[in-house]
């Protein structure tokens, strides 16, 4: 095919990928925060210590990490029929990668929050902050750089996944590589949709950094 | 002025079941308001959690606490950051938030007790001002040098204008002469504004040039508890005497007696210089009055007859405007003659005669106290 006719169909999976990322990385990055935020609080010797919610939501996560993304989303299927009625298409593909990055996000929360300096907890503490002001005051404040350059990593990850959900007809990018790139035996689209990809990603990354450094103001 | 803070039998156990630690044990003393007292003991005693318990940070497994009329173990959640908000606290590592600047740093307490917008510029101005540091507010912690960050850290700590203000190795961070500026704002904050302060220290020189009182710990436990000099000078326990000696060092050490041994021939005796007015004297000592052991000492040499006194080593300064320190003598006569000066002497001060003492069995334990 000619780039003439290829070229409409580029820009569309360009929008697609951007569709299916800018919702997931919202929608994902609400659930990650929600994660992250009762796996920090609820850790024990925490803020709201409480053992159930940090051990089930604590092995949930650990169960649901590993599954490799492409089996997810078979796995997923129901969950999306039922949520979005259809289990093919960009917004289907949207739900497991709103589960994982939820998922993959909130870890990386729990993380960067519990590496805040405790004395600076204890310090909140002593001057009469009680627990949730400490958390939304102090804790996530302190840790708001580490956070948006965790963001960004979770940006690349589901560039990455909305272009596997792109095989199993999700469009995007990914299904662009794979329809007119490696199907038609044409290496040179497939180079163009991973330049597209990379660029994408350098961008992102760039911005990411931009902001963790201004917040940081290092 | 009474105490501010009561410990009454105080008991702190930590972890449950077979992994316990105690970190404190049935303390009991008073901190005067208006004082600043020093909490001191090597570390691991206590000392942390000690001050942790007058801001609730930590609550006592048992006895009573009670802060400026309160008791701290019948207050409920609401009640603790009541009280908290009353006492400032600072830290060895400043603990300042990174994410805010200097001036923020210092509006944080004042937000969370509910001050409108002008009057917390008004006091972060005037706290800024009080600490020395007026041109750094929009400066972030990190730009700032540990004696800036530590005087955020007060500024912060004295926002609310707190009773009371608990210094947990405050000075530990910093450099000799910044220790000294700070040491010196915390004096004027006592003066100044009044406020009870609570120091804890493993650094004797602080409580030398800072504390009135001073409370020493060891394994959870309360040694002494009373004015700096007389626990200094008049120690009642052999643990605080050696845990004084352990860290300023107001005798020779073994090594040093050995050597005065080989060049001075005599009875080599090491006389504790006080305040001949004893423990619980006030004040300077006045004029006109000998520090306590020189005067002793000759006169218990002129007593006896045919012993000569002669200072070899020691050193004497003063805590609290009264004379501290010991002089080492060679007593110069026959045997029983010396013995019979030294016997004179213990009536009256602290004496070690060095021919009594097993100097190896000395070094050793000084090698081990340290």
């Amino acid at each position: 095919m000619t780039w003439d006719l290829l070229q409409p169909i580029w820009l569309d999976s360009i929008g697609a990928t951007l569709y299916m990322v800018a919702v997931s990385m919202v929608l994902g990055g609400l659930l990650g925060l929600l994660i992250g935020l009762l796996l920090y609080a609820t850790r024990p010797g925490n803020l709201l210590q409480n053992a159930v919610v940090f051990n089930v939501l604590n092995v949930l996560i650990n169960i649901l990490r590993p599954i490799p993304f492409i089996i997810f989303i078979t796995l997923m299927q129901p969950v999306a029929k039922s949520v979005v009625g259809s289990t093919i298409g960009a917004t289907a593909a949207i739900v497991p990668i709103v589960v994982m990055a939820g998922v993959v996000f909130g870890r990386l929360i729990e993380q960067n929050l519990v590496a805040v300096d405790p004395g600076v907890v204890e310090a909140a503490k002593s001057m009469g902050a009680g627990n949730w002001r400490v958390l939304f005051g102090v804790v996530l404040p302190e840790a708001l750089g580490p956070l948006i350059l965790a963001y960004t990593f979770l940006f690349i990850g589901v560039v990455d996944m909305s272009a596997v959900a792109g095989y199993i007809g999700g469009g995007g990018l990914g299904d662009f590589a794979i329809t007119y790139g490696y199907q038609q035996f044409d290496y040179k689209i497939t180079l163009v949709a991973v330049i597209t990809i990379i660029v994408l990603v350098q961008l992102a990354q760039y911005v990411g950094n931009w902001l963790a450094r201004r917040v940081m103001r290092r | 002025m009474g105490d501010i803070v009561t410990f009454t039998d105080v008991s702190k156990v930590f972890g449950k079941g077979k992994e316990t630690h105690t970190a404190l044990a049935d303390v009991s003393f008073g901190i005067r308001e208006g004082s600043i007292t020093g909490v001191i003991g090597y570390s691991g005693a206590g000392k942390s959690t000690l001050v942790r318990l007058v801001n609730a940070l930590e609550l006592p497994s048992s006895g009573s606490v009670l802060v400026d009329g309160k008791e701290v173990t019948s207050l409920n959640e609401a009640g603790l950051r009541g009280l908290r908000s009353q006492i400032g606290m600072i830290f060895q590592q400043f603990n300042l938030f990174a994410s805010r600047s200097v001036a923020k740093n210092i509006e944080y307490p004042l937000k969370l007790a509910g001050w409108d917008k002008a009057r917390r510029a008004a006091r972060v101005k005037e706290l800024l001002e009080f600490v020395g540091i007026a041109d750094k507010a929009n400066a972030r912690p990190s730009q700032l040098s540990g004696g800036q960050k530590q005087r955020v850290g007060i500024a912060r700590a004295l926002a609310t204008a707190p009773k009371i203000l608990l210094a947990d190795e405050a000075t530990s961070a910093l450099d000799p002469e910044t220790t000294q500026d700070v040491l010196e704002l915390l004096g004027r904050v006592n003066r100044e504004l009044g406020t009870t302060i609570l120091v804890i220290t493993h650094e004797m020189h602080v409580v030398r040039s800072l504390c009135h009182d001073v409370a020493v710990l060891e394994k959870g436990r309360l040694l002494e508890a009373g004015p700096v000099y007389d626990i200094f000078a008049f120690p009642r326990s052999e643990a605080t005497r050696r845990f004084i000696s352990s860290t300023i060092q107001d005798r020779p050490s073994a090594d040093t007696v050995a050597r005065l041994r080989s060049r001075h021939a005599g009875r080599l005796v090491t006389v504790g210089i006080r305040d001949s007015r004893g423990p619980g004297a006030v004040g300077p000592v006045p004029d006109g009055a000998e520090a306590g052991g020189v005067l002793e000492v000759a006169s218990a040499a002129a007593s006896v007859g045919g012993v000569t006194a002669e200072v070899v080593y020691g050193s004497v300064t003063e805590i609290d405007d009264r004379p501290f320190g010991s002089l080492t003598y060679v007593l110069g006569g026959d045997g029983a003659a010396t013995a019979a000066v030294v016997e004179r002497l213990r009536a009256s001060s602290e004496v070690i005669d060095w021919s009594d003492v097993d100097l190896s069995a000395a070094a050793a334990a000084e090698g081990a106290g340290k």
